[in-house]
């Protein structure tokens, strides 16, 4: 079904006074930017990996136009998601002007109107952003207000509606937030080279009453203002820092926490040492409770207020991300330490060049829960320092990166993985997974380039062992040619290969490729969303100006 | 800059946002709000969209139970529909025991994409925690239209029915027959890798006598008709377990539903 958003009549009255006062204002001087991106897939059906082509041409297209001068910026986006790509929530679905923005910014302040992206600290209580590969925009439509009346002080203000697809909800959103550079106002502290940071964010929650029965004759009194407040300190001196944060949650009770009234919390703490060739850094993370959303009954990835960062490192290599862990809002232990250090070149473990080693540790386990009740109820208790008995997610991995000679360089990298698939997904148990990995570029000429992976993945679980092996011959300045090919040599026997050309001029990058993408499962707030296989030719296409 | 001041409002704000903390907590003696029950118009149907190794799923069918226990089985019709990315082999894409074609077309039809998800009177996808408010928003509909399964008798390896459908109203729609299972012991998963081989599933969903979205009714003022449909019974299918479940549907509503078991194998008049 077709589904569009305009901006009102009288907004876009505003818009056009806008992008009309700029161009009075050229004297100022006026930037125009933008950026195109489109992702398109021809589908085809494929009977192996049970890809189907529903339709004949999906597309995830993107418009993004901005006008800057020196005190007044505005920005419109066009979205064309008609017919999206494959493993997009089915309200994804729609095209129009979803986003729009008009700016004004002086020295000490600054003023948004219209839809905007905002952090309060860590995110625990807020973060509005836009992550295109998921189908995520939880953008606020209304006003925010940026002072920096000191240098020492930055104060927030924000009220609006949050985005859901192609709709706002109609709950109210307020917030602010205050950060106080503690070590501008005490010199001591700066002459002495430390940096010293409190933040504290407050946002409310209004939301209008609705029926959420627990039997024939009774109803829950359900709260119509959540209030999620946050406070941070941060210090930093020469090579260490510290940051400790505590984010805490009224009774908000929601699809996600089965509509119990037990306050929610999220306590933080990380320190690191950064210094030339040596880092090292820890964090420990316990939340509870604290999905937050502007729509109590909403289920998916939609209307998210806030987003908790996952303890677990990113992973771009292919097979080191087959398993990738989601955080869980409603409650996890997280732990993570990483150390990276740089043998010198010339050195006896330095060698010739140099080598960069890299250890990652990530370890994701629940809390403790003992019931008390469903619905209406407080849910359950939990004692703080006490650990669940189910491990979700851990992985530990070493990468050691060395330049052999003046023209090669090799990555090496071990990783040992265990990974809940019945947590994340809903069901397959716990996946224990080790995978190897090697990484290697040489450069024929300055203008040549070929870069060569190959990896596998043995496990006893799931679909068995996988390897992997990716060729990508670079020819500066435009072209790119890439080969790849997944093989579940375990179980299935299935390839997933890819091919893909690309050219790129100035600020245009285009790429044609051909190939099958695996299908799996995302899975958010108890419900678990299937994202299919497909197979295709594709085309992307962006272009920044 | 005065550094007084601005500790001074710094200090002020973060009092301010405090003051708002405590807001709107609901005591525990006043979390529930007594409402009217429902005054029964018509009987509601659910179609469960559910799977085998759907560990949120069990969870779904408990509510049923729940609803049903209060507000009459009679009036809350559900239909386990086994269907979905949890209602095949993950690996080998075959159907699940419970599983059929027909359920896994109307998953695709209705655009579902997560499990447990269940259509109330076809007014859309929701999740367990609205059915309540829907059905007793939806009971208390009234509706023109009757439904009486006047019989419904094994006849050798055939099931015979025959169906009244009545109106107060000209209506225009069509009338489907479902035909479910009782008391199918088979695998289900629940959550903590908990895998039940011995659950007893009910109300699944075994086929479609009279096609997948069923046969044109029109019908004026006062009018009834009565017809005849056969089906052939499969040999896994346990005759004392089975029941007919007769809707009568438009394009997004579901005027009447009534469910009808077959209880012995010469008939049930």
């Amino acid at each position: 079904m077709n589904t569009r958003l305009f901006p009102s009549t009288r907004t876009l009255a505003i818009v056009t006074l806008l992008v009309t006062g700029l161009d009075a204002a050229a004297q100022s001087g006026l930037t125009f930017s933008g950026s195109i991106q489109s992702d398109i897939l021809l589908p085809q059906t494929d009977k192996t990996i049970r890809a189907q082509a529903d339709e004949d041409v999906q597309t995830n297209t993107y418009v993004d136009l901005g006008l800057s001068s020196r005190y007044v910026d505005a920005g419109v986006r066009f979205e064309y998601l008609d017919h999206p790509l494959p493993g997009f929530e089915s309200d994804f679905k729609g095209w129009g002007l979803p986003y729009f923005y008009g700016k004004v910014h002086l020295d000490k302040a600054e003023l948004t109107l219209g839809d905007f992206y905002e952090q309060f600290g860590s995110g625990f209580v807020l973060r509005t952003y836009e992550e295109r590969s998921l189908g995520i925009d939880n953008s606020l439509r209304g006003a925010r207000l940026v002072l920096k009346p000191w240098q020492a002080l930055t104060v927030k203000a924000l009220a609006g509606r949050q985005r859901n697809y192609w709709k706002h909800n109609k709950a109210w959103i307020t917030g602010a937030d205050a950060e106080l550079s503690i070590d501008q106002l005490l010199k001591p502290l700066s002459q002495n080279g430390h940096r010293l940071v409190f933040g504290a964010s407050f946002v409310n929650k209004h939301e209008k009453d609705e029926d959420i029965l627990i039997d024939a004759t009774h109803r829950l009194n359900l709260p119509k203002d959540v209030t999620a407040m946050d406070l941070r300190l941060s210090w930093q001196k020469d090579a260490f820092s510290l940051l400790g944060e505590y984010a805490w949650k009224s009774q908000d009770p929601s699809f996600d926490n089965g509509y119990i009234y037990r306050n929610g919390q999220v306590a933080m703490l990380s320190a690191s040492y950064s210094k030339k060739g040596f880092s090292a850094l820890v964090m420990a993370k316990r939340s509870d409770n604290f999905s937050f959303r502007s729509r109590r009954s909403q289920n998916g990835t939609s209307s998210f207020i806030n987003h908790l960062p996952a303890f677990t490192q990113d992973q771009t290599y292919a097979l080191a991300a087959l398993y990738p862990y989601a955080t869980r809002p409603q409650g996890e232990w997280a732990y993570q330490a990483e150390l990276g250090y740089n043998f010198k070149r010339r050195t006896p473990l330095g060698g010739r060049y140099g080598m960069n080693v890299k250890m990652n540790f990530s370890h994701v386990r629940g809390i403790d829960v003992q019931t008390l009740g469903g619905r209406g109820s407080d849910g359950y208790r939990s004692s703080f320092f006490k650990q669940g008995d189910e491990t979700y997610y851990q992985d530990f991995d070493i990468q050691v990166e060395r330049k052999l000679s003046k023209a090669f360089k090799l990555n090496l990298m071990y990783m040992n993985q265990r990974y809940n698939k019945t947590i994340v997904e809903g069901e397959g148990g716990m996946i224990r997974s080790n995978i190897f990995i090697a990484d290697g570029k040489y450069q024929f000429s300055p203008k040549t380039t070929l870069r060569a992976e190959l990896q596998y993945l043995t496990t006893p679980d799931d679909e068995g062992d996988w390897a992997f092996a990716l060729a990508e011959l670079s020819l500066v300045p435009h072209w790119m040619i890439t080969l790849s090919d997944q093989w579940n040599c375990g179980k299935t026997d299935v390839h997933y290969y890819l091919g893909a050309v690309t050219y790129a001029i100035g600020a245009h990058r285009i790429q044609l490729g051909y190939g099958r993408t695996r299908a799996g499962y995302n899975c958010s707030g108890g419900v678990c969303r299937y994202v299919p296989a497909s197979k295709g030719f594709t085309l992307s296409y962006n272009y920044n100006f | 800059m005065n550094k007084g001041i601005a500790i001074r409002y710094f200090s002020l704000l973060t009092l301010s946002l405090c003051t708002f903390i405590a807001c709107d907590q609901v005591s525990e003696a006043d979390r529930l709000i007594e409402i009217e029950g429902a005054t029964v118009n018509r009987a509601v149907l659910i179609e469960d969209y559910t799977g085998q190794m759907c560990v949120n799923c069990p969870t779904a069918t408990e509510e049923i139970h729940h609803l049903q226990a209060e507000f009459g089985a009679e009036n809350v019709i559900a239909v386990g529909i086994f269907s979905g990315p949890f209602g095949v082999n993950p690996r080998t894409g075959a159907n699940l025991p419970l599983t059929t074609d027909t359920g896994k077309d109307y998953f695709t039809h209705w655009g579902l994409l997560e499990q447990p998800v269940g259509i109330v009177n076809r007014h859309g996808a929701s999740s367990y925690f609205d059915w309540a408010a829907i059905i007793h928003k939806e009971l208390q509909r009234p509706t023109p239209v009757s439904i009486d399964i006047e019989t419904f008798r094994l006849e050798g390896d055939s099931l015979a029915m025959q169906v009244c459908v009545r109106s107060a109203e000209a209506v225009s729609g069509h009338l489907q027959l479902w035909l479910t299972e009782d008391s199918i012991v088979g695998t289900q998963y629940f959550p903590n890798n908990v895998i039940d081989r011995e659950y007893v599933h009910n109300h699944v969903f075994r086929t479609a006598v009279n096609g997948d979205w069923g046969t044109p009714v029109s019908l004026s003022q006062g009018q009834s008709v009565s017809q005849r449909f056969t089906c052939r019974k499969e040999s896994s299918w346990t005759p004392g377990h089975l029941a007919l479940v007769a809707f009568v549907y438009t394009d997004n509503d579901v005027l009447q539903t009534i469910r009808k078991p077959l209880n012995n194998t010469i008939g049930n008049e």
